[in-house]
């Protein structure tokens, strides 16, 4: 991903444009007032589990849970 | 669609009592006596487990149809976010280039028809489509149901799979989470994301969408076509044409992913629900069948008596002097 010129600081900082528009998200969403606040940070859970597979063979899964950021 | 066919089967097995009550009516003196009372008792047993089957299914299709009125509105919602990328970057399913990822969407759970069969079908025939001598096409799995199905020919060219997603409610920082992840954890040309598209509770259009990568959409805008209009765009910010390119193919990625996650879940409820549907009604049909038979064989058994005890009689001299 080679790009001229100066790159933006998350991208130096290793993040990718969706991690950074979450973080900007979330910003946001703790930004509302106190009703919808709880609500629209209950709704945006994440859980998954991720596995990578080397010659076939799964590795150990990494469970992904929780907002990120937080 | 598993169990309808399980129905089915047991269904064809119990005619077979259906015949022999026939042959026994026809010969009777050569049936043992008091066979046909054990009869009864089994058809009375299936008849138990093919209710309790009924109920199960009659349940599971109700749950279906209410997670489906759930996720139904939220996929309708979420179309209105890949739209404007197609619009702008155009779906190029037949790009081609080195580094193929096919990503399998398909669910966790079983019993909802073969809408995880399909999707597996046209990843199959994508990378058999994209391989070359020079070109490698990877797998990114999401759910179970297509791991165990790929697992059995195509092991070596899994990449990740990722399972549990519907753990809480989709939504899109779960999916957007995900999307980065893959993006991460595997290097690409082009992603081509094959999910079940949902189109009524019936119907389910096997889709493919492609998310090309940032090199690779620079390379067919120079070459004209209709990435060429993307520089009539006015974009803010000092931000060179590469960096734009990155940024809207990873959003995208994520957009498609979201969309694809919740149509793919949407048809897998529709799926289960028509499946549960006909299986219920499977068992019905065999519930009637098997009363049937319960009742004739309740019949027969009594007249059989009522025929002993006039042979007795009758015999016995009590008729005939």
């Amino acid at each position: 991903m080679a790009s001229s010129g100066a790159v933006p600081f998350w991208r130096a900082a290793g993040m990718t444009y969706i991690t950074y528009s979450n973080i900007c998200a979330n910003l946001v969403r703790n930004c509302l007032k106190e009703p919808y606040k709880a609500e629209a940070l209950s709704r945006e859970k994440v859980h998954f589990s991720l596995s990578k597979w080397v010659e076939g063979k799964p590795e150990k899964p990494t469970v992904r849970s929780d907002t990120p950021g937080q | 669609m598993a169990m309808a066919a399980v129905l089915r089967r047991e269904g064809r097995r119990l005619t077979q009592p259906i015949n022999a009550l026939h042959s026994s009516l026809i010969s009777q003196d050569q049936a043992p006596h008091g066979s046909r009372s054990v009869s009864t008792q089994v058809v009375r047993n299936r008849m138990k487990s093919v209710k309790n089957i009924q109920k199960i299914t009659k349940a599971m299709k109700m749950v279906a149809a209410s997670k489906l009125r759930a996720v139904q509105t939220r996929a309708e919602n979420s179309r209105g976010l890949w739209q404007p990328f197609t619009a702008l970057l155009g779906d190029n399913p037949s790009a081609d280039v080195k580094k193929n990822v096919v990503v399998t969407v398909s669910s966790d759970k079983g019993l909802c028809g073969g809408i995880n069969s399909t999707s597996v079908k046209i990843s199959r025939v994508l990378h058999k489509l994209n391989s070359g001598p020079d070109k490698e096409t990877k797998y990114v799995i999401l759910g179970e149901k297509a791991k165990a199905q790929l697992l059995r020919d195509s092991k070596k060219n899994i990449e990740l799979s990722l399972t549990e997603l519907q753990k809480n409610p989709l939504n899109y920082t779960q999916v957007s989470v995900l999307a980065d992840d893959i993006l991460k954890n595997v290097e690409y040309d082009a992603l081509r994301i094959v999910f079940n598209k949902f189109h009524s509770v019936v119907s389910f259009l096997p889709t493919v969408s492609t998310i090309l990568s940032p090199e690779v959409i620079e390379r067919e805008a120079e070459s004209g076509g209709k990435l060429g209009e993307l520089d009539s765009y006015e974009i803010e910010g000092g931000e060179t044409k590469s960096e734009i390119l990155q940024n809207l193919a990873e959003f995208q990625f994520s957009c498609v992913m979201y969309n694809a996650v919740l149509e793919n879940a949407c048809s897998e409820q529709g799926a289960r629900m028509s499946a549960m549907d006909s299986s219920s009604r499977n068992a019905g049909d065999m519930l009637d069948r098997l009363t049937l038979t319960y009742n004739r064989s309740l019949f027969l058994s009594l007249l059989h008596a009522c025929l002993i005890v006039f042979n007795i009689q009758f015999f016995s001299g009590k008729y005939i002097k």
